[in-house]
């Protein structure tokens, strides 16, 4: 396995600056003293590091949940009169020596595979109570443990020092405090699940949520876990804040940042800004459900509208807290890979925080078809205002491509995926903020597909494209490239057999939370799973690659892409203290056409000509 | 196993639309053109169609020539270029905007299309239920009508029981008419959809949403209502009865058989809808007569019987005072034991079956309904009292001649 400059990086690279100390993933002592070492660290590489194995194995929860949904859909739910027999195998006969008929229920995949008390399925209601939690579990998982704190919590607790030059975050404590509070938000889910489940839907929508009389507890449980998730969420905001703001290298101006800093930098805004009200809402609803204070009930006076109000006024923003990460990332991704100064720098930046900004007012658009037309129109209209600074941002992206030196390592590859994915995520966006196709797409499939491509196809791609671009500065191992990239593919495959049936199904009438549908439907059902199964297998084979990595990968070089930004200079994996010494900033963060990368010698990275009448 | 998506849509109202926006709307739509409103928003959904997929094929398009061309050679470095272009930033930045201030205004005005029904139009009430629909009609009437939706039907409705699921109600609607619904939830949320309407409304338990649309009959002459034995339904005026038939969905999760709570709405001639209304208004019915419409058209007949086989509730016949064994003890079902188990169900649950009755209001099922399903239980019961008969009025008497 040759790619492009590994092999060169790699006899440049590595070794360039003196070891004073050793990596940080050096263990301190005998197996008890490590964990404790990690149990206990505030170092944010360690935690970076806790946060990704337990975002990856929440992800792992999530997607056992989504490929039971996806199974379940395999074959609509039907009752069937069938023919009684006895034990003997012989035709069941009454008195009168009729045929006794007996009713059996087909197409309840979950239902057979964990039966009910008793064993006999006598009703749809079990199988759909099955599938209901299962839904439910995947997108509460997905949404409050996976994606939200997916590229923050991992990548930006790791690189966001190492990319300001900095030894750690401003309060590296609190940091610590964070992931504890991130554990436990998910043991509260995990015990909700292993009592049985909610059948809430992850939005937890009035009065549903409130009055169904099913497992107090674990509804209660649910909750109040994604309510302590949210104060990680806030800490781990304003620790980001105020690292941006104090921590900078000598040198390192505002504009001087990577773009990923900016994107984090939008990001902890919004959930320092946001976390709270649904903090709020999910305590109120909690104190609705087990003490009836009538706010969302409408039996008790409440209104299930407002309840929706609230919900959206964080959980819209928060759609941006799961994207802007994304977009940091690929920010950083293309221009490495392509040896090329990012397009139009400043726009990137500011759309950023544009998105931040005009994304708390256009929560409104998840109401089209239960709030008044005044509102409707109102949020309609701002919501075709966040496309701009968000499609600004896609020409910033492929901009750079152009007269770029384009590798295409797995990274890469995975970027340019990313902007396949996720401009179909943006362009399906357009007939869900138009009022009048909203109306008919409302709550299908069509929106199921529209958010996987934007959520999924934007920051899961995205976040596992950023852990191919800086896996081998948080391990120090190579990977296998080719087995990385046929893992890309098979993702890339697999996803859009998976949801871009959805988009048919939805125009056509199929509504989303739904057990069991019209066989019209069960087409394009069929190959939309039969895409999950080849999702499974891509993540599978890149887990593979992961742990033969681990064990046997190639020592990483300090800067095997050439990448010019700060943590390129660190050792990989980096030293306790990030830097030998304080770095101080001498160029820009994407000075491709007059830098040479750190680690890498000018005879390896000639630099182009720059015409005189030039103008950076 | 396998069904293609075409079997048994709506086929008889295709319509094909003309433009070129309408290139590939089938790979989106089963039909076209139920109501002009559907028209308009397909035609806007198939315009940011192909807005999209000309912006997404020259993006795609930059980055392919892109990825190819500028691929990296060894030892060449990427060549200069600018990071930087005002002029072609602000064109990207504006343009954009026109085509999302045009498909705005359009979602804008179509949607107001949506709201807004004709001041002309029949006004009827919906009830929402876990997992049920009820339409009332102008006169009082509710239809009693239900189908399994299956596959092999004459076009939504199989045969009941195999295969399908639960019996889902059936609305009579006039065709080529407005009609304008007001709705209501009697518990949690729920979201009326018309998939070939193209436009739901949420319906909450706390305010009132409306619904209106307006349905072609016009193309469905092939299309004729068979009785259950596969025989055209003829009119008194000796007419058969075209018809349309367009799926309900409930669109916002409300629990255990949200995917179950469907409906049809059965688009007829004026003239057929009026006599069906007719037929199931209960002005001018026996209390008996009334009690079976009840029965037919509140879903009482998803659990109980009306031969003695057993379902998932008590059957009906024999049932009016009979001594049943409940987890109060043995209880007389006289009328009070009815009275209680409609309007309060789980204060004495039957021994054997499960306490699965939903609570009914007096909205639902008032003081004469429920009268009617008392008469209506009285005459299927072998233990009712007999009944007397009032004798004859007297002839009046014959006025004296003096």
């Amino acid at each position: 396995m040759t790619t492009l400059d590994n092999s060169r990086a790699h006899e440049l690279g590595g070794g360039g600056h003196g070891h004073h100390e050793g990596s940080y993933l050096t263990p301190k002592g005998g197996f008890f003293t490590t964990v404790w070492d990690w149990a206990t660290t505030v170092d944010h590489k360690k935690i970076g590091v806790m946060y990704l194995f337990a975002v990856l194995f929440m992800f792992f929860l999530g997607g056992l949940a989504a490929l039971a949904v996806r199974t379940e859909l395999l074959d609509p739910v039907r009752t069937e009169l069938v023919k009684a027999v006895d034990a003997a195998g012989k035709p069941l006969l009454d008195a009168d020596g009729k045929q006794v008929m007996k009713t059996v229920i087909t197409g309840q995949t979950l239902a057979r595979w964990i039966p009910p008390k008793g064993g006999e399925i006598t009703s749809i209601d079990y199988g759909n109570q099955l599938y209901n939690r299962a839904f439910t579990l995947h997108g509460a998982i997905m949404v409050f443990m996976v994606i939200i704190p997916s590229i923050p919590a991992s990548l930006g607790n790791f690189f966001i020092p190492l990319m300001l030059g900095a030894k750690d975050v401003a309060f590296p404590r609190l940091n610590l405090l964070s992931w504890y509070i991130y554990v436990t938000g998910s043991i509260f889910a995990v015990c909700s699940i292993l009592l049985g489940g909610v059948d809430t839907g992850w939005t937890f929508y009035t009065p549903y949520s409130t009055t169904t009389d099913a497992e107090h507890a674990n509804v209660v449980l649910m909750v109040l876990g994604a309510f302590i998730l949210g104060f990680s969420s806030i800490l781990t905001g304003l620790n980001f804040v105020v690292t941006v703001h104090k921590l900078r290298a000598p040198g390192m101006g505002w504009f001087d940042m990577p773009l990923f800093i900016w994107a984090m930098y939008s990001t902890s805004i919004i959930q320092v800004l946001a976390t709270p009200v649904i903090g709020i809402t999910l305590l109120l609803l909690v104190f609705e459900r087990m003490f009836k204070i009538g706010i969302f009930d409408p039996a008790l006076g409440g209104d299930p509208v407002l309840y929706q109000h609230f919900f959206w006024f964080y959980s819209h923003p928060v759609v941006y807290v799961m994207i802007l990460p994304a977009f940091g990332v690929i920010s950083e991704i293309i221009p490495v890979h392509t040896h090329k100064k990012i397009f139009g720098y400043r726009a990137v930046a500011f759309a950023s925080l544009g998105v931040a900004l005009v994304s708390f007012l256009v929560w409104g658009h998840h109401m089209f078809a239960s709030s008044g037309e005044l509102g409707a129109t109102v949020f309609s209209a701002l919501t075709f205002l966040v496309a701009i600074p968000t499609a600004v941002k896609v020409f910033n992206w492929i901009a750079t491509l152009y007269k770029g030196s384009i590798a295409l390592t797995t990274p890469m590859l995975y970027a340019l995926m990313f902007l396949f994915l996720f401009s179909i995520g943006g362009l399906t966006g357009l007939p869900l903020g138009a009022l009048a196709t909203d109306l008919h797409l409302h709550d299908s499939y069509f929106v199921v597909a529209h958010f996987h491509y934007v959520m999924m196809g934007g920051t899961i791609i995205t976040f596992i494209a950023g852990l191919h671009h800086w896996w081998p500065k948080m391990f120090g191992k190579m990977y296998n490239q080719f087995w990385a990239s046929t893992g890309a593919w098979t993702v890339f495959i697999g996803f859009n057999l998976t949801f871009f049936t959805q988009f048919f199904l939805g125009t056509q009438g199929m509504p989303r939370r739904y057990a069991s549908y019209v066989s019209e439907y069960q087409t394009l059902h069929i190959w939309s799973t039969i895409g999950s199964y080849v999702l499974l297998l891509g993540f599978l084979i890149h887990l593979f690659v992961f742990i033969h990595s681990l064990v046997a990968g190639r020592k990483a070089p300090a800067n095997p892409w050439g990448g010019l930004t700060l943590e390129w200079e660190a050792e990989s994996p980096p030293i306790e203290h990030n830097f030998a010494h304080e770095p101080i900033v001498t160029h820009g963060p994407y000075d491709y056409e007059t830098t040479v990368p750190p680690h890498w010698s000018a005879k390896d990275y000639p630099l182009p000509h720059i015409p005189a009448n030039a103008h950076h | 196993m396998l069904k293609t998506l075409t079997n048994n849509w709506t086929l008889a109202l295709a319509e094909t639309p003309q433009g070129w926006w309408a290139i590939g709307w089938r790979w989106f739509f089963q039909n076209f053109g139920v109501n002009e409103n559907a028209k308009l928003t397909d035609k806007l959904y198939m315009e940011i169609f192909w807005i999209s997929v000309g912006w997404f094929v020259f993006l795609m398009a930059i980055m392919m020539f892109c990825v190819v061309k500028y691929r990296r050679r060894p030892g060449v470095p990427a060549p200069y270029s600018p990071s930087h272009n005002t002029r072609l930033e602000l064109i990207w930045t504006i343009v954009p905007c026109f085509f999302l201030f045009y498909i705005f205004l359009q979602g804008f005005h179509v949607y107001i299309d949506k709201l807004v029904a004709p001041g002309d139009a029949l006004q009827m009430t919906l009830t929402a239920k876990k997992w049920d629909w009820t339409i009332t009609y102008p006169n009082g009437a509710a239809s009693p009508e239900r189908t399994v939706i299956g596959a092999d039907s004459t076009q939504f409705g199989g045969e009941n029981g195999s295969p399908g699921s639960r019996p889902v109600p059936i609305f009579y609607m006039p065709g080529d008419v407005p009609v304008h619904i007001n709705m209501i939830s009697q518990d949690v949320m729920h979201s009326f959809w018309v998939p070939d309407f193209r436009v739901k409304f949420d319906v909450f338990p706390n305010r009132y949403t409306t619904y209106w649309f307006q349905a072609k009959l016009q193309g469905a002459e092939t299309n004729y209502l068979r009785d259950s034995a596969g025989k055209d339904i003829v009119t008194a005026q000796g007419e058969k009865v075209p018809y349309v038939d367009h799926f309900i969905f409930c669109a916002e999760y409300c629990g255990d058989q949200h995917s179950e709570m469907l409906g049809i709405i059965r688009i007829v001639p004026m003239a057929y809808y009026l006599a069906k209304t007719e037929e199931w208004n209960i002005e001018g019915k026996t209390p008996a007569e009334i009690g079976k419409l009840v029965y037919q058209s509140q879903g009482c007949s998803a659990c109980h019987t009306l031969d003695g086989s057993k379902g998932a509730a008590p059957t009906w016949k024999d049932l009016y005072m009979s001594q049943q064994p409940t987890n109060a003890g043995s209880v007389l079902a006289d009328d009070n034991y009815i009275r209680e188990s409609l309007y309060t169900p789980q204060a004495k649950i039957v021994d054997g079956y499960p306490s699965n009755m939903p609570v009914y209001t007096t909205a639902q099922v008032d003081e004469r309904r429920l009268q009617g399903v008392i008469a209506f239980m009285k005459s299927i019961s072998k233990f009712a009292p007999a009944e007397g008969t009032a004798p004859a009025a007297p002839a009046p008497a014959e006025p004296v001649k003096k």
